[in-house]
Formats: C-alpha cells, structure tokens, sequence
C-alpha cells in the first residue's frame, strides 16, 4: 500500500497529467488524507520552530487543529472547487481532486528543511521564515491549479479562475460581516446618542 | 558479414531492450525518508530546546511547552488576573471555575512539583474567593506540592485572601496589598427613577426580602443585619490570614482595617515572606519541592484561553450592552458580599 502510494507522489512530481488520469480512475483518499496530514505536520514544525505560533504555541492541541484545518480545508475546496469546475465545463471526480489537492498540499513539506536550514545559517531568520511561507504557498495555489485543469481537462486560465473563486467569495463574505458589524456598532453608537 | 549477423563488440538487443529503469517510487521513497528525516530533525530541536529562554530566538521562546513536556520536574504557574467572580454564561469558562480547573489540572501531572499562584487581583466576591481559597488547601494537604504566591501589581482583598493559602507569599516592593475586609456595595436610585416616572412595588413575603434594594433607602434594621453578616465575613476572612499565616488573630486585626500596605511595608508586617519578582517566586518554589538546577517552567493553556477570554468578554457586550453600560453606574454591578478593594 506505501509503495502504491510512493507511486503515485512520484506521477504527481514527475508526470502529473498521467496521476491525474490514474486518480481519476482510481482515486486514493487515505493516500490523500495522509498527504494533508502530513503537510499540516510540516508547516505546525517549521513555525514552531521560527516561533510563528504566535496564538496557539507548541501544543499537541494546535498541531490536532492545524491537522484538522488542513484536511477541512482540502475536502470544502475540492468541493467548492469541482462544483465551479463542473460549472466551467470541465468533466472529472471530486474524490480525486481531494487526492490531487492534498499531493499539492505535500510541497509545504518542503518548508521543514527549508526552516531548519534557515536556523543553521541565518540569525534571525524569523521573517525570511514568513517570505518562505508565502512562496511556498504560491507555489501550492499553482499546482492546486495545474491539477484542476488536469482533472477536469480545462485550460489553465479556467483552472486559475475554478481555483481563486472561492478565495474570492470567502473574502467578499468577510467583508461584507464586517461591513455589517461596523455599521451595526455605527447604528448602536448613533442610538445610544440621540 | 552478412545481414542480422551481430556485429562481436555490439551488445544483444541494444537497441530493442530499453536501458533498465529504476523502480517506480524509488524517488518519491527517498523523498519521504529525507521528509521524515526534517521531520525528525525538527521534533528533535523542539523537545531539546531550553525552556522559556526570554531572550533567545523564536525557536528558544516557543520551545517552552514541548520542552517542559518532557522535563521530569517543573514549577507551573497559573496566572490569576482580574476580579475573582464566579463564571458567568459564556462562550468559554472563565472567572473562578476556570483558575479552580486549572490548577487541578496541573496539580494531577506528576511533573509538576511545585505551583506559583501569579496573583493580580483586586479580589472579588466571597463565594469565588473562598472556593480557590480551599481548592488551594486541598491540594497542598493532598499532593504535598508546595503553592507559592507571587504579587503582582495589586493583591488587594481577596487577592490576598488567595496568597494566604500558599505556603509562601513573595511580593514586589511597591505591590499593593491588604485591603482585608469586606464590603457590600449599595446604591439607592430613588430620586433617578421618580425623575423618569418609574416607581417600583415590589410584593414580598418578607419585610427582609429586597434587602438592598435600590429604588429605597435602607432600614437600619436592614443595615444592622447586613453589617452582622459583614462582620461574620470579616471574621472569617481574618481566621483566614491568621492560619496561613500562622499569625494570632488579635496581630492581624489591626491591620485588617481595610487598609493597604506596599510590599515593603507588608514584609515588616509579616503579610508577606519576600521581596522578589516572579523569578525568584519561581526559584523559592523550585527550592521548596527540592527540585535541584535551574527550574523549568511550564505555562499550560494560557495563549488560547486567554485570547478566547478575551474574546468572550467583547462577545458578552454584544449579548448585553444595557448591563454592560449600567454596570459602570455601579448600582448595577455585582450584589452580595465582597473580598474586595473598592476604589
């Protein structure tokens, strides 16, 4: 089962139109579960680390959560991002996306070493660790991307557009509470002084 | 030589046969050994980092917790901060209960030898008080773990009742402290309501029953038997001081006026054990449960609780904005007895 799985991460790297087909054949949730779990465990390491866990801390509970978050995630955008693609035109499987997305979600894996070497080498490497953090996130938007447009078989600017519309709704809608709280705290404050 | 014959130095099926292939997933094998290498690397860095380094990198100051975790012998502190009142309905616990649950908690780990009380509290009402009071008794007779409380800016009232039951009280020299007594705040609204046309009619099966009401002046029958229950809180409160303090009764009354005293002043008093800043309270207590070397220090739970208290508390404006505004009138604010310094 662990040498399927190694299997599958090495089409994903090397020849990741051929995994996305093999998935949507036969798509391995444990194998992408395990992928987002590990990710999450990655990413809680290299900022416990840079000291970046400016809420939580090191606990087992922050690391229980960012786990739980990390897989969350991955499963609400696999579907909101297939209903989107779906609505596109693209043809493909939420359950392989969800695999797709969490491979994708393996490269924060490459942040761990990344922060170690940092400590090595550079002192106060705490903000590099952040720039570090954005990149490497840039880099999972654009292969979360690549694997859209595999799965579904859409072009790549579809892809990027299936991909940043929940991102975009999710802002809107964070923008649009805290309009209202605003204007809620406005109306209270007007009443209490009339 | 003729066609199909093979040529001495060529190889058989050069061309037919592919080179050999490494087998699939040998890469992706090596990438996952070298992940579970960092990820090895990293735990490893956490746990051996030192604990609670106030000056080292992000790396040393938030190692703290995963260190202690694997320390066999800590001091915990449990910072107690704010009016002492029992939890009011909320997102998370908070108040009394909460500081209650906490220490339990830390008091069960086996490496946890010794507790500091961080005490920064006005006091609050006695109920609250006194539970914390014998919760720390409990568990000094029970784990045998020493409790030392350390003063932070203020330990007045029933903040300090709270340090009386540790076995010993290290405060900053311009800490304030004392304030032993009791109070229960009355407001009468009278003239304000009959200004704005209301007038209350309580029905009541007792004349005793709305005493301390707002909408009339007291009686001083009703005055005489709230100062009875005062002075019968009093009294406990000053049997309190005396048994953790192990001072007579008749040395504390004097001081128990409700006056406050500096840090400085209450050392010569014998209200407090030593001057020293929450290090040395750390230090006194590592020494008091034997722990040898540099102690360590384990915080539990303290960044996400307090975030969440903090967000419950702008939360519960939002559910009662009429009790949060009235409450700074003070007519409208807690009712009943209070270990508390009322500025």
């Amino acid at each position: 089962m662990i040498a399927d799985a190694l299997v599958v991460i090495e089409d994903f790297i090397e020849e990741p139109e051929a995994a996305a087909r093999s998935l949507r054949e036969s798509p391995q949730p444990l194998l992408g579960a395990a992928c987002y779990l590990l990710s999450a465990l990655a990413v809680f390491l290299s900022h416990a680390l840079s000291g970046r866990l400016y809420v939580l801390g090191p606990s087992i509970a922050s690391l229980t959560l960012l786990a739980l978050w990390h897989l969350g995630m991955g499963a609400a955008m696999s579907a909101l991002a297939h209903l989107i693609a779906e609505g596109l035109g693209g043809k493909g499987r939420a359950l392989s996306l969800f695999v797709l997305f969490g491979l994708c979600d393996l490269a924060w894996s490459v942040l761990l070493p990344l922060t170690l070497l940092g400590l090595a080498l550079l002192p106060g490497f705490s903000w590099l660790a952040g720039v570090l953090t954005v990149l490497i996130g840039y880099w999972v938007l654009w292969l979360k991307a690549r694997s859209i447009s595999h799965n579904y078989g859409i072009p790549l600017a579809k892809a990027w557009t299936t991909l940043c519309l929940p991102y975009a709704a999710a802002m809107l809608g964070v923008l649009a509470v805290f309009t209202m709280a605003v204007w809620g705290l406005l109306r209270q404050a007007l009443q209490w002084s009339s | 030589m003729s066609e199909g014959e093979l040529d001495p130095g060529q190889a058989p099926f050069s061309e037919a046969a592919p080179p050999p292939k490494a087998p699939r997933g040998r890469k992706a094998a090596v990438l996952a050994g070298l992940y579970g290498l960092s990820v090895l690397a990293g735990l490893l860095l956490l746990w051996r980092a030192p604990a609670r380094k106030e000056n080292g990198s992000g790396l040393l100051k938030t190692a703290g917790l995963l260190s202690a975790a694997r320390d066999k012998e800590v001091v915990a502190v449990v910072t107690i901060s704010g009016p002492i009142y029992a939890a009011e309905s909320g997102l998370v616990p908070r108040g009394a209960q909460a500081w209650g649950r906490r220490l339990e908690k830390l008091a069960e780990k086996k490496e946890v030898k010794a507790i500091v009380l961080d005490i920064n509290s006005p006091g609050g009402s006695v109920g609250s008080v006194q539970e914390l009071y014998s919760q720390i008794g409990r568990l000094r007779r029970e784990t045998k773990k020493p409790v030392v409380a350390h003063l932070g800016d203020v330990a007045a009232s029933g903040g300090y009742y709270l340090a009386a039951a540790c076995d010993r009280i290290v405060s900053l020299p311009g800490t304030l402290l004392g304030s032993i007594g009791v109070i229960f705040n009355s407001s009468n609204v009278e003239g304000l309501l009959s200004k704005v046309g209301v007038r209350m009619e309580p029905i009541k099966s007792g004349k005793m029953k709305d005493i301390g009401s707002m909408s009339r002046p007291m009686t001083s029958e009703e005055k005489a038997l709230l100062q009875a229950l005062i002075d019968n809180a009093y009294g406990q409160f000053v049997g309190a001081v005396a048994a953790g303090r192990k001072m007579p009764e008749e040395k504390v009354r004097p001081l128990a006026d409700g006056r406050i005293f500096t840090g400085d002043q209450a050392l010569g008093l014998g209200l407090v054990d030593q001057l020293g800043d929450l290090q040395d309270t750390i230090v006194l207590a590592a020494k008091l449960a034997e722990i040898k070397g540099k102690p360590k220090v384990l915080r539990e739970g303290e960044s996400l609780s307090s975030v969440l208290e903090l967000l419950d508390s702008r939360l519960s404006w939002l559910r009662a904005p009429e009790a949060s505004l009235l409450g700074g009138l003070g007519g409208f604010s807690y009712r009943g007895l209070e270990y508390r310094w009322d500025r």
